[in-house]
């Protein structure tokens, strides 16, 4: 069977490499985006089953990128996991209005986005 | 009861007689419910004890995860702005804070200068006195500053605008501490410190100092040869 292919996104080089050890790359195929912009090129050519996507980003924010994600047709379906500094109710807030599917807050939890991916994945 | 041969049994299990032997010596129903009952208590210990084990191999687990990805993200760092963002980068993603302030001590010099911040003022943390201070106490004795560790004689000498400490850590290099890395309030979803942290904090003082003192030989020994 196929492996799962997640994209994730974050300009933090540390934050991209703490989200591969969590995830595997035994376990999912990951692809990796290093802003928004990036993002958005990457969920069309790649087709993701799930997307981490990180809030504070050049060029493009996580907000905007996601808000863009959900007007496409390609990406509109794709579960998106925003994973973000910003734990502020307004942030959490703001974060589902951009159309996100859920929310993890940095320091990440290991085992909090390892059952969240399971879960949006259907697994 | 029977023996083998299908007959009634005048002796039990253990080769004692059953004659004369009254009724509540023999195995009634509530020993077997007092035997499931213990079984039960050990096997609910077992659970518990493998629970736990569970517990602190997740823990371990994270802790070597964010030690390695820390240690990659200064090994990785060449030049001398690289490893000040890996370091930032170290602060944000693995501890949690947007607040710090990194501080060089040079040798022979009597204040810390500012060689990198975030979310902090600039012009309060300019150049630090070695006289007073947390921050210059921690760049004079080596030793990590965690408040909630630290004693009250020690707390107090916190000035006003290092009241927000939340940990001070000096980098050592050179046989020496080349300098401070000061992390200020916790992201608001962080309530507080933990022993992930803690280690991170040590990796910090044993490594970030040599790391900078490397990239910024080697920037400068890029310079000399462009």
């Amino acid at each position: 069977m196929a492996k799962k292919k997640i994209l994730i996104v974050d300009d933090s080089k540390t934050a991209l490499m703490l989200e591969r050890m969590v995830l595997g790359t035994s376990a999912y195929e990951l692809v990796e985006a290093v802003d928004g912009e990036d993002a958005l090129a990457k969920a069309i050519a790649e087709k993701p089953d799930l997307i981490l996507l990180d809030v504070v980003m050049p060029k493009l924010d996580g907000f905007e990128t996601c808000k863009r994600l959900r007007s496409m047709e390609e990406t509109r379906t794709i579960p998106i996991i925003m994973v973000t500094t910003r734990g502020e109710e307004n942030n959490v807030e703001k974060a589902y209005a951009s159309g996100c599917t859920d929310f993890v807050t940095k320091p990440i939890d290991r085992m909090e986005l390892s059952a969240k991916v399971r879960r949006h994945l259907g697994e | 009861m029977s023996d083998e041969m299908g007959g009634p049994r005048d002796r039990d299990e253990d080769g004692h007689s059953l004659e004369n032997r009254p009724a509540s010596i023999t195995t009634p129903p509530s020993d077997d419910r007092a035997l499931d009952h213990e079984r039960l208590v050990e096997v609910e210990r077992e659970l518990q004890e493998h629970q736990t084990h569970a517990q602190e191999m997740e823990r371990l687990c994270s802790s070597y995860v964010n030690l390695y990805v820390a240690m990659h993200a200064l090994s990785g760092a060449r030049r001398r702005h690289e490893v000040l963002a890996a370091l930032h980068e170290i602060v944000v993603n693995l501890v949690g804070s947007e607040e710090l302030a990194i501080f060089e001590y040079r040798r022979g010099a009597t204040s810390l200068s500012l060689a990198s911040f975030n979310g902090i003022s600039k012009d309060t943390f300019k150049d630090v006195s070695l006289a007073s201070g947390i921050i210059a106490r921690v760049a004079r004795t080596g030793e990590t500053y965690l408040p909630e560790l630290a004693d009250v004689s020690c707390r107090s000498e916190a000035l006003p605008h290092e009241e927000a400490l939340t940990a001070c850590i000096p980098m050592h290099g050179e046989g020496r501490v080349t300098g401070v890395i000061a992390i200020f309030r916790l992201l608001s979803h962080k309530r507080v410190l933990g022993p992930l942290d803690h280690e991170i904090f040590d990796l910090l003082a044993a490594r970030a100092g040599i790391s900078l003192e490397l990239a910024t030989l080697f920037d400068r020994h890029s310079a000399e040869r462009s």
